[in-house]
């Protein structure tokens, strides 16, 4: 039961690891040390630092979020991320497939009931 | 930015290679994804204030950040990863777990451990050496678990900052516990063995334990630091540290034991270059310790460095202890010293049956602990007819310590007194003495005591108006053992009324006294008696007796203030008593003479360190022989102002020794026996017929004392020496003059009023008085009915003077048949009490009868009391009857 239930927790963390990205640098851009940060915080998400940098590359590489370096007063240079246009586009309509699919689950829910 | 070490940089190569391997594949580009975990590291370093990264710390900040996970989605389930990547972590957990705990066991534990063993039970300073022998020891080698500690703490630690001086106290310790592992060489085999077969042998593997740990932890500290410059700089500053600390320590122990031996050495200038060095640079409880160590055993660390064969013994430290600080070695406290014996026990277990080389012998020698007088009590009558004097002190020993020890204690007698009982209690019964030669009495004291351990007593004399008093055994664990003894002496006379004596006291001892311990004094006469009154407290009894009572320190007992005056019946000059022998009295005459006048003198001054509360006292004194002729003074010192060119003691006249008296400090403990050998050849130049000899505590005899011996002896009693002690103490040299013209200037008065008396009085025309003592046939004198008859003291005093006439003829066994007789402890005679008889029998002595020995008052005393009672009774009986035959 445990072990099945675990699987699954795996399973969806991977499907909305790339969205939890994205929501992320929707609203403002991050260097790469905060936003790591801030996902390694969020509960149940799950993930290791070192996880999310091989993301982050590929989403790059889609062309999904872009980066710039910036030299920083108090420490090594940091790497600012934020969304491209297209990030942006793919951000809500993944916010409206995943809305429609827990209305859908609601649904099915009270159905139940 | 941080220095990132080479084994980090190693590390992060390693991290890379993995991590393109893994990512190999992947939509991730794999040379952005280091490089952004590279900046991510960063950070974290950054974050946590790390200023030098190394490989343990880049392992932790990576294990931190995690496996790169699901990136891979080819990969195999993500559980199976989750799994190997967690029993990867898990395993190099329990690897460094495992280092740390070994470290800590070793380089922490271990060593604190070992320490706080050392120090409860002292086990290592009592078998082998005091690897602790100061404070300033104990820091530092507290210091190594407590530094050790905390550089373990942040290396363990990734986000901690080392800090250099930690780097520095690790390589401090490391050092330290080097030194200490090459002392600790020879112990290293027995350690290793002890540990295999019984598992106790860790203690001596202690340094080797830390040493090697130590190094470890060093490693583990350079790789954080920046720069191999900075490495070797903490490396060879702690190191450098490590040695010149232990040196500064060890230091004063080191000097101290190198001028031992020089002052040690027979030749004269390396002997004088050792003093000189240790009275500069000596540390005085190491002296104290050579004092009672014995001899090539290793005490401390610098005492490995100057083992040898030629060690100085305890005899001759304790002389130089002396010279170089000017206090007899067993006038201050005993060091904190473990010993071999025992195992772990203190010092008190020095002086055992097998290795107290005093037991038995004829010197006080060290204080030992555990044994205390808790008792002391003295009785004295003062017959005034007679002037006489008996004086009872009974003392009580207690012992705490777990063995048997022997009390010894050198006592001054009143001015020509002897002592003419002892008694020992054995069991709550008063055993009385036997009296024969000093070889007899101390050959069965040694039998009786030393080897079967029994309970004997013995008296015997040590120097002029001196006994030595030693008993043994006082049992262990509390044992007790009361001894007391009578001392008859006459009072001196300073006219036909008024006569003054002195009590008896301790002048050396091997045992404390309870604290706050005060002798009771009660002292009787027929006539008044004064004395100080903060000291004594005058009283009468219903008999018309007058008493002084008094509780005296032991310290007052030999100042001039606890001196009692006596004023006796001024017609009263002839006395006699009954004599031993049949059908014979001695007869005592108080006789005025008129002493001749004083031309000349020799003055020598002790130049010792226990004298420089005394000089300016003994510049006045000095004064007062100012009417004299011709005086002479030598001042017993090394100082260069009181030595010509050839180490002869420089001779002054008066003015010129006031002069230079006023302007010198002295120092340590002086050769007094060069002083007085010279002092002798100008009194002989002079024709002068008295030395006085002003001096402290004498403990030791330097040089050779056969020179003067043989002037004393050859110069017939045409010279007489007078010792005047300013401060109590022993005296060896006045001990070595036992039969010889030597006396002690009784403490009446202080020195100025002494020379003053002595040297003024014959050229005023004052006289002086002295008693003559006769043994005569009572048929053959006339006016016997005429003289008071007196107690028996006289003719004990009679008998005294007696035996020493007949040493002066070198009658020696005429001399010892006398005192034995006359049961008086002499120089050829001594007291012993045995406890059987079957004892005496096999030492071939006899005990006194007890209704012969003295005691107040004396048996002949209450006889002649009962007699007058008696009288008196009969005449009250008489006038009684008389009125109511009247009425």
């Amino acid at each position: 039961m445990t072990d099945f239930f675990d699987n699954w927790t795996v399973q969806v963390r991977k499907g909305l690891l790339e969205m939890c990205i994205l929501t992320a640098l929707e609203d403002r851009e991050r260097y790469g040390y905060d936003l790591v940060k801030g996902l390694v915080g969020v509960p149940g998400l799950g993930i290791t630092e070192g996880t999310v940098y091989p993301l982050l590359s590929r989403l790059r590489r889609h062309g999904l979020i872009s980066s710039r370096l910036e030299e920083s007063t108090g420490g090594p240079a940091r790497k600012y991320y934020s969304l491209t246009e297209e990030g942006l586009e793919v951000v809500g309509l993944m916010d409206a497939h995943l809305k429609t699919l827990l209305k859908g689950m609601k649904t099915l829910q009270r159905k139940g009931s | 930015m941080a220095k990132w070490t080479e084994s980090a940089k190693a590390e992060w190569k390693a991290y890379g290679q993995r991590l393109r391997k893994q990512l190999n594949g992947s939509e991730a580009d794999a040379a952005e994804v280091e490089e952004d975990l590279k900046r991510h590291v960063d950070e974290e370093i950054h974050s946590a204030g790390l200023t030098v990264l190394d490989a343990d710390q880049l392992k932790s900040i990576l294990t931190r950040i995690g496996d790169l996970g699901d990136s891979n989605e080819d990969r195999a389930d993500p559980k199976e990863v989750v799994a190997l990547s967690s029993g990867n972590q898990t395993q190099s957990e329990s690897g460094s777990k495992f280092k740390l705990g070994l470290l800590t066991f070793t380089a922490v534990l271990w060593p604190l451990v070992a320490l706080i063993i050392e120090f409860s039970t002292r086990m290592c300073t009592a078998i082998i050496f005091d690897p602790v022998p100061s404070v300033w020891h104990g820091l530092v080698m507290f210091g190594i678990p407590a530094i050790n500690l905390l550089a373990l703490s942040r290396l363990n630690n990734s986000c901690s900052a080392l800090p250099n001086w930690i780097s520095l106290g690790v390589i401090f310790n490391l050092g330290v516990s080097l030194i200490y592992t090459i002392l600790f060489i020879p112990l290293l085999p027995i350690g290793i063995i002890t540990t295999i077969y019984f598992g106790l042998g860790l203690l001596p593997l202690t340094p080797l334990a830390t040493c090697l740990s130590g190094f470890v932890i060093w490693a583990q500290c350079s790789d954080r630091i920046e720069s191999s410059f900075m490495k070797r700089r903490l490396f060879w500053s702690g190191f450098s540290m490590a040695v010149c600390v232990l040196f500064l320590l060890e230091a004063p122990s080191f000097m101290t034991r190198v001028g031992l031996r020089w002052a040690d050495s027979e030749e004269v200038s390396t002997n004088d270059r050792g003093i000189r060095w240790l009275r500069s640079f000596g540390n005085e409880e190491i002296m104290l310790k050579a004092c009672y160590e014995r001899p090539r055993r290793v005490f401390d660390v610098s005492s490995w460095f100057v083992l040898s064969s030629d060690k100085v013994t305890q005899e001759d430290a304790r002389r130089i202890y002396y010279r170089v600080t000017g206090k007899p070695f067993n006038a201050v406290k005993p060091p904190s010293l473990y010993t071999r014996q025992g195992r772990w026990s203190m010092l008190d277990e020095e002086f055992t049956w097998d290795f107290d080389s005093a037991l038995g012998g004829t010197a006080v020698a060290g204080r030992v602990r555990g044994l205390k007088m808790i008792s002391s009590r003295m009785d004295s009558r003062v017959e005034t007819s007679s002037a006489t004097s008996y004086t009872e002190w009974t003392m009580e020993f207690e012992n705490q310590a777990s063995r048997a020890r022997e009390a010894r204690t050198q006592i001054q007698l009143p001015p020509g007194g002897v002592v003419s009982r002892l008694t020992l209690w054995v069991n709550g019964e008063e055993r009385e003495a036997a009296f024969a030669s000093r070889e007899k009495t101390r050959k069965a004291y040694q039998k009786i005591a030393v080897e079967r351990r029994r309970d004997p007593v013995l008296v015997t004399t040590s120097g002029p108006d001196q006994v030595l008093v030693q008993c043994f055994p006082v049992p262990a664990d509390g044992g007790k053992m009361k001894i007391r003894f009578g001392i008859t002496a006459p009072l001196d006379m300073l006219d036909l009324t008024n006569g003054r004596f002195r009590l008896p006291a301790m002048v050396e001892r091997n045992f404390n006294l309870k604290p706050d311990l005060k002798h009771t004094v009660w002292i009787e006469s027929r006539s008044a008696l004064e004395a100080d009154p903060t000291l004594f407290r005058q009283g009468s009894l219903k008999e018309g007796d007058f008493t002084l009572q008094g509780k005296l320190k032991d310290s007052e007992l030999l100042t001039a203030k606890s001196t009692i005056q006596v004023v006796r019946p001024e017609e009263v000059t002839e006395v006699w008593t009954e004599a031993m022998e049949e059908d014979h009295v001695v007869i005592q005459r108080l006789i005025e003479s008129k002493p001749e006048t004083i031309q000349s003198t020799v003055v020598v001054v002790d130049g010792s360190v226990s004298m420089s509360a005394h000089f300016t006292e003994i510049r006045e004194a000095l004064s007062n022989l100012e009417k004299l002729e011709n005086v002479r003074v030598i001042v017993a010192s090394d100082l260069p102002a009181f030595m010509d060119s050839d180490r002869n003691p420089v001779v002054f006249n008066l003015s010129e020794v006031r002069s230079q008296l006023s302007t010198t400090t002295p120092i340590g403990g002086q050769d007094n026996l060069l002083a007085l050998t010279s002092a002798w050849d100008v009194a002989l130049e002079m024709g002068a017929d008295t030395i006085w000899w002003i001096h402290g505590p004498q403990p030791s005899v330097f040089g050779d004392i056969a020179s003067i011996l043989q002037r004393m002896e050859r110069s017939r009693g045409e010279i007489q020496l007078v010792s005047y002690a300013m401060e109590s103490g022993p005296n060896r040299i006045m001990e070595a003059f036992d039969d010889l013209h030597a006396s002690r200037a009784p403490k009446y008065e202080g020195l100025g009023a002494t020379l003053e008396r002595w040297a003024n009085s014959p050229s005023a025309g004052e006289p002086a008085y002295e008693f003559a003592r006769l043994h005569q046939r009572k048929d053959k004198v006339q006016g016997l009915e005429t003289m008071p008859q007196v107690t028996r003291h006289i003719e004990r005093l009679w008998a005294y003077e007696a035996v020493n006439h007949l040493r002066a003829k070198k009658r020696v066994d005429s001399a010892i048949q006398l005192a034995s007789r006359h049961q008086l402890v002499t120089p050829v005679t001594g007291a012993v009490v045995l406890e059987t008889i079957e004892q005496y029998n096999e030492m071939g002595l006899v005990p006194v009868p007890v209704e012969t020995v003295p005691s107040i008052p004396e048996p002949g005393t209450v006889a002649l009391l009962i007699l007058g009672v008696l009288a008196f009774y009969l005449r009250w009986r008489l006038v009684r009857h008389r009125t109511q035959f009247q009425s």
